[in-house]
């Protein structure tokens, strides 16, 4: 078994779900989990600098190798000492494969055995991202956790499709591990497939963790599936996966799901929504978001949260981000900065609960804050039922467990 | 509001002082000044902590009625000034405003004529310094008619506009200032200093910017003399603040004299940045320099993101502020 470049303590085990706080190290910094993991497509947190991302405690964020490695390209980047250095970000950085990104952005993504075939964007020629290729430019581009190229197919997708991806996953993850230059250095994480079928997930977990790995992801959901579809996978692949080993869970990033997957044993997280949303002007607070481009908001002249202590909050106005959100770029730093600030400190909170033995209460808050109406989505509902919480029976099911947590 | 001369060099150049603003009474502005330009009354691409790592220092900042003028009624309610309002308290004090008569905003053309100007906008906004408006409607190839027209128009609206305020508060400052308005290039900036001109706008770093370039011309003492190739307006002193605007238009101006000036500013969409590892200038303290190099900003703005013109501003603003400090100090020392 060799040393990986990452090792994972379990600090606090909630005795209720099966959330669990723990203390993950990487080359370039620790990271406590769970954990949300903000993305930076092409080399930059679209709008904010470093130095604000460090200010809010971010401790890995994402680059996308499929937008690196076209601009600027492994090759100079290679020559810049990797991506941390070119960006100036010397925290930790996670690579995805570029396999979904190809997949979803281009028209003629083809599948085969040798990898994915694509007409190139910019000048038509045809184009082969093999798993080699693409553990090549991550170990160019330097992330302290790489991703295996996998087969991903659409969670909307049933038959033997789903198979086949299945067991290529597992092969391609095989020639990525051969063609990683550097273990010593970068961690390669697996992905778990096998669509929505109870059997097929189960294969693919069972193969993935016969390979010597440092962590798992759990792929190929957070697509267009239901949300009951969604959870019984999640609950059933971290139910298979080890505990002692980190479990990102691929493409979750609103608060609701962040909640429930965490009490469903998930330790990692990474989503575009609240960077992308406040482009748009929106601003996540503990209700929600706000859209500050509303009338509404005019001559509104609290901060997007009173009790948010970003740098946002503590200087401007919803008023104020009215008159710009969508107009002047400022905006888009600004309510930036907030939103990923919420969602850490949503984090913070539920790591600092489950530490302190309180997440089930934490739950319960969280939930009526969000649905004031006791309107539960009824998924969150039932995926918090399997892990020993009752939303709509408070009392019944955590008195059993009040002793121990 | 006090102005006052302290230092007159040879070539007419002039050093002052700011100071006795009713809002800010401890501050002193010292002139030749920069204006901060701001749209929606924000440093385009900076927000206040940006900014703050680009200079800690007091600025006085230009906000332009068109950037702000569907907002007057929202700035009212708010009650403390559009400064407070944008988030600006504490470090950033002071405001100038220019604006054109009829200003086209986002939601289409409003008309602004003196009452509706001091009324709404200047008791909405309350700013500590603000120009009377202005018929600036004119180009190099308007007709002489048009053009004194303009400046007929301009008088009396400076007119009207300074009767209103004295029965505001009748303070007018004796000693008066005087300010120049347009996107200002380096060549020019030092024209304009040594025939005395003492506020000028900052407007031209963003407009490099908005570009993608970077400003890299000399801006410490060891300058070179351009050639004079081009005649200044002539400057009217009236009111409060009155100025002749030579309007020139943004960005893809193709004039002999933005020609000259390109050699002072790199774009670093050329591809020539790629693999460049300098520094966008080698020397240069700021943020961007000391921290990347030509081919990561190369690499934002060739992606569009956003860090890109966050970057170079932060740059080019460094670079311009630098460079009156240069002016102001070679002033003092008779250069």
């Amino acid at each position: 078994m060799t040393r990986h470049p990452l090792t994972f303590q379990v600090l606090a085990q909630c005795k209720t779900t099966k959330a669990k706080c723990s203390r993950m190290t990487l080359p370039h910094h620790v990271v406590e989990t769970p954990v949300f993991m903000p993305v930076g497509t092409q080399g930059s947190l679209k709008g904010i600098v470093p130095e604000q991302l460090e200010q809010l405690n971010c401790q890995i964020m994402l680059g996308n190798t499929y937008h690196l490695g076209n601009r600027p390209g492994p090759d100079l980047l290679e020559s810049c000492g990797g991506l941390h250095n070119f960006m100036g970000w010397s925290r930790n950085l996670l690579t995805d494969s570029g396999g979904f990104q190809m997949v979803s952005l281009l028209e003629l993504a083809e599948i085969t055995e040798e990898g994915v075939k694509f007409k190139s964007p910019y000048d038509g020629s045809e184009c082969l991202l093999t798993p080699e290729r693409s553990i090549e430019i991550q170990n160019a581009i330097g992330a302290d956790i790489i991703m295996q190229l996998d087969d991903v197919v659409s969670s909307t997708v049933s038959g033997p499709r789903v198979e086949e991806a299945m067991h290529r996953t597992t092969r391609w993850l095989d020639r990525c591990l051969k063609a990683h230059k550097r273990p010593e250095a970068q961690n390669l994480f697996p992905i778990v497939q096998g669509g929505l079928d109870p059997k097929l997930r189960t294969e693919s977990a069972k193969q993935l963790m016969d390979r010597d790995v440092a962590g798992f992801a759990i792929g190929g959901l957070s697509g267009g599936e239901g949300k009951d579809q969604f959870w019984k996978m999640v609950h059933l692949s971290t139910d298979l996966l080890p505990n002692d080993k980190p479990r990102y869970l691929m493409g979750v990033g609103f608060a609701t799901d962040l909640v429930v997957c965490c009490a469903l044993g998930c330790d990692m997280f990474d989503c575009v929504f609240p960077t992308r949303t406040a482009r748009f002007g929106c601003a996540l607070v503990e209700t929600g978001q706000l859209n500050l481009k509303l009338k509404s908001f005019a001559q509104d002249f609290r901060p997007i949260d009173e009790n948010c202590e970003c740098s946002t909050c503590r200087r401007y106005t919803r008023a104020y981000l009215h008159t710009i959100a969508t107009v002047e770029t400022v905006a888009c730093n600004l309510i930036t900065v907030h939103n990923v600030a919420y969602q850490l400190k949503l984090m913070r909170n539920i790591r600092e609960n489950i530490l302190k033995g309180t997440f089930v209460d934490f739950i319960f808050n969280f939930m009526d804050t969000m649905y004031p109406k006791k309107d539960f989505p009824v998924w969150a509902t039932d995926a918090l039922r399997v892990v020993n919480i009752d939303l709509h029976e408070r009392g019944s099911m955590h008195k059993h467990q009040q002793v121990d947590c | 509001m006090k102005f006052a001369v302290y230092l007159v060099a040879e070539s007419s150049a002039r050093l002052g002082s700011l100071t006795e603003f009713a809002r800010i009474p401890e501050a002193v502005f010292e002139t030749p000044l920069l204006l901060l330009h701001t749209r929606g009354a924000s440093v385009p691409h900076l927000s206040y902590d940006l900014l703050q790592m680009v200079s800690t220092g007091h600025y006085m900042l230009q906000m332009p009625l068109v950037t702000l003028v569907d907002h007057t009624k929202n700035v009212k309610a708010f009650g403390k000034g559009i400064a407070e309002f944008a988030g600006l308290k504490i470090v950033d004090i002071g405001y100038h405003e220019k604006n054109s008569i009829s200003p086209w905003t986002r939601g289409g053309r409003k008309l602004i004529d003196p009452q509706t100007y001091n009324i709404s906008c200047i008791e909405a906004l309350k700013p500590d310094m603000f120009q009377a408006i202005v018929d600036g409607d004119t180009t190099q190839s308007s007709s002489a008619k048009r053009v004194r027209k303009s400046v007929d128009v301009t008088v009396k609206f400076a007119g009207i506009c300074a009767d209103l305020k004295e029965k505001s508060d009748g303070s007018l400052s004796e000693n008066l200032p005087r300010a120049f308005h347009g996107p200002i290039t380096p060549i020019v900036l030092l024209k304009l200093v040594s025939k005395g001109i003492d506020i000028l706008d900052g407007t031209f770093p963003w407009l490099v910017a908005e570009r993608g370039s970077a400003l890299v011309f000399p801006n410490s003492l060891s300058k070179e003399n351009a050639p004079v190739t081009e005649t200044l307006p002539s400057v009217k002193a009236p009111a409060v603040v009155a100025t002749d605007q030579k309007v020139t238009k943004l960005a893809d101006d193709n004039s002999n004299k933005e020609a000259v000036d390109r050699v002072y500013e790199i774009n670093l969409k050329d591809k020539i940045y790629f693999s460049d590892t300098r520094p966008l200038l080698e020397g240069c303290s700021c943020y961007s320099c000391r921290k990347y190099s030509r081919n990561y900003v190369h690499h934002l703005t060739a992606t569009g993101e956003l860090q890109g013109p966050i970057l170079i501003m932060m740059h080019n603003f460094h670079h311009y502020i630098n460079s009156f400090k240069s002016i102001q100090q070679a002033i003092k020392d008779n250069e």
